[in-house]
């Protein structure tokens, strides 16, 4: 008896996290389908009726847009790619190395502060930098902030890798005469491509998320998709078929990486701070 | 910078590589692969920090002009009433919002518990998504979900017309409700992940001793899943007070005053009005109230740690 009643409450309480969970992606999907005069009815369909291109076809014809798309695309890409090529040999020397004087020892805690680090407590001077070296407004500022800020990140989903890599491994690379640079590049680097590709799904979902610095320091040229978002604040009703439009463009790329990604997320959420 | 971090302790010959001594050579490799990361960090971190601190002894402004005025930001602060209505705002935001995603995951996962099969995986991907989501597009879909005339939740209530972002009383709850909507499948995940490493052996040997569930429950699951319940909760506590995308999206922070955040206000006086010496002002209070709270949390978890003898 108890057994049914227990199996009875797990299928009841996986339904009502499924339906809460999908509830604003099938509003999502299903609004991006409908004309206007279908979405603005009380009751609301959730399959559409009448099932329109019409905000599809408006996306790819709207070039401001398509640029907003572009400069996010452009951000996360550059800036993950950034990222990795400055990570992996970071964390390789942190892990592989003893520095002198235990300076390795404070660098991994300055890197773990660093996920704790607010933005704002940081963003006026940065902006003020930026000023001064004429970069606000351009995806160059934002490439660069974001490669900064998830460097840690990165780090310390890396690290553990490298760690785990047997001695054995990284001896025999030196007693064959490779110095540590080839020993990275022919031995280690391989050897982690999981984790590689774990540690760059996370940048790439941060940047493409990414709101704050994007807000501040960009006003025209180098928008990001995000803030094309935000500033669809209105309230109005004719517009809500491009804005379901616009939010599924967003999460389509995230749902791929989350597939990706699948059990790794929490560990890079978590990064550094469960041992 | 270079010569603080210099990995030699015998300095010989500074210019170009020693001929045939590897073994001197090797640790120069090691430290220019760490260099590039310090360095862009520091830059980007570091110095900035430094400056914010400086920043909040001025009046700066949009021009970039900024006298030293002293401690005046401060005092300023302290008897600035909108500053007060944020921390509370904020405070009550994360109280609540942490509070419940805590106790919601511990069910679930309490619930979901065991080996994991196929389609449990499958369910997992799927809830994971909402956290990964842009908080900005996961604002802006719940405003429309909650709209007065043509959104789902009115609908599914059956409550039409009821409006939700735009009345104070509710738009506190709302951004709550989205925030555990959000975030409450990170908590349940770490959870899972901890009750899955507690060792078989030993409820079985309390079931031998004659433990019943319940006991069980409460002299060994409890203790042993103190320290990632502390964790998820810091994790989850730091981001939500540093809300700002989530609001943002939302609400704006309105209507009035109702569910502007730290976050949201720092953003108004920073970069709406420009009056950066306040806003950094601000930051540095905030930023050390994080790492206040941050510090006795971890006192209190070690304590905990140690009592669940790890």
């Amino acid at each position: 008896m108890t057994r049914i009643l227990l199996t009875a409450l797990r299928t009841v309480a996986v339904l009502v996290l499924l339906v809460a969970t999908l509830l604003p992606l099938v509003w999502v999907v299903s609004t991006t389908f409908k004309s206007n005069s279908d979405i603005l009815v009380f009751p609301p369909q959730v399959i559409p009726l009448n099932p329109t291109l019409d905000n599809v076809v408006d996306f790819f014809s709207d070039p401001a847009r398509l640029k907003f798309f572009g400069n996010s695309l452009v951000a996360t890409t550059v800036s993950t790619v950034l990222t990795i090529a400055l990570a992996v040999p970071a964390a390789y020397a942190l892990t592989v190395h003893r520095f002198p004087r235990d300076v390795g020892r404070h660098v991994r805690v300055g890197f773990l502060l660093l996920r704790f680090l607010p933005a704002f407590a940081v963003v006026v001077p940065i902006f003020v930098l930026l000023r001064q070296a004429g970069l606000i407004d351009s995806v160059g500022a934002l490439i660069l902030v974001y490669t900064a800020f998830h460097l840690p990140i990165a780090i310390w989903m890396i690290s553990p890798a490298i760690a785990q890599l047997p001695v054995e491994v990284r001896e025999a690379a030196s007693v064959d005469g490779a110095g540590p640079v080839r020993a990275l590049w022919f031995v280690v680097v391989p050897l982690i491509r999981p984790a590689t590709a774990t540690a760059a799904a996370f940048c790439s979902i941060l940047s493409w998320n990414e709101f704050f610095f994007a807000l501040i320091f960009t006003n025209q040229n180098a928008r990001t998709y995000p803030i094309l978002i935000s500033s669809f604040v209105t309230d109005s009703g004719p517009q809500w078929g491009a804005i379901a439009m616009t939010a599924l463009m967003a999460i389509v790329p995230i749902v791929i990486l989350c597939a990706f990604l699948q059990r790794n997320l929490v560990s890079g959420l978590t990064a550094g701070a469960v041992r | 910078m270079t010569t603080t971090l210099s990995p030699r302790t015998r300095r010989t010959d500074v210019g170009g590589p020693a001929p045939g001594r590897s073994r001197r050579r090797t640790p120069t490799a090691y430290f220019w692969m760490l260099v590039p990361s310090v360095a862009l960090l520091l830059a980007f971190a570091g110095y900035p920090l430094v400056r914010t601190v400086m920043y909040s002894f001025t009046d700066l402004n949009a021009a970039g002009v900024g006298d030293i005025v002293g401690l005046d930001n401060y005092v300023r602060l302290f008897e600035d009433d909108l500053f007060r209505e944020a921390v509370r705002v904020t405070v009550v935001y994360t109280v609540v919002s942490v509070a419940i995603e805590v106790v919601l995951a511990w069910g679930l996962a309490l619930l979901l518990q065991g080996p994991i099969s196929r389609l449990g995986h499958l369910l997992r991907v799927i809830i994971a998504i909402p956290m990964a989501l842009c908080p900005v597009v996961v604002g802006i879909v719940w405003r429309f979900l909650f709209n007065p005339q043509y959104g789902w939740i009115n609908a599914l209530l059956g409550t039409p017309d009821r409006d939700w972002t735009g009345d104070p009383e509710r738009a506190l709850g709302v951004m709550i409700f989205v925030d555990v909507w959000a975030w409450t499948p990170f908590v349940f995940m770490m959870l899972s992940a901890g009750l899955l490493a507690i060792p078989d052996d030993i409820k079985e040997a309390a079931r031998l001793d004659g433990a019943n569930a319940v006991r069980s429950f409460w002299s060994i699951t409890l203790p042993l899943m103190m320290p990632v319940t502390l964790v998820a909760m810091l994790l989850r506590i730091i981001d939500a007070a540093k809300a700002f995308d989530l609001p943002y999206a939302l609400t704006s922070g309105g209507p009035g005053n109702a569910t502007t955040t730290v976050g949201i206000f720092l953003y108004k006086r920073g970069f709406a009005e420009f009056q950066q010496g306040y806003a950094s002002a601000l930051a540095v209070v905030f930023t050390l109230a994080l790492v206040v709270f941050a510090v006795v949390y971890l006192g209190v978890m070690r304590r905990a740690d140690r009592r669940a003898g790890l």
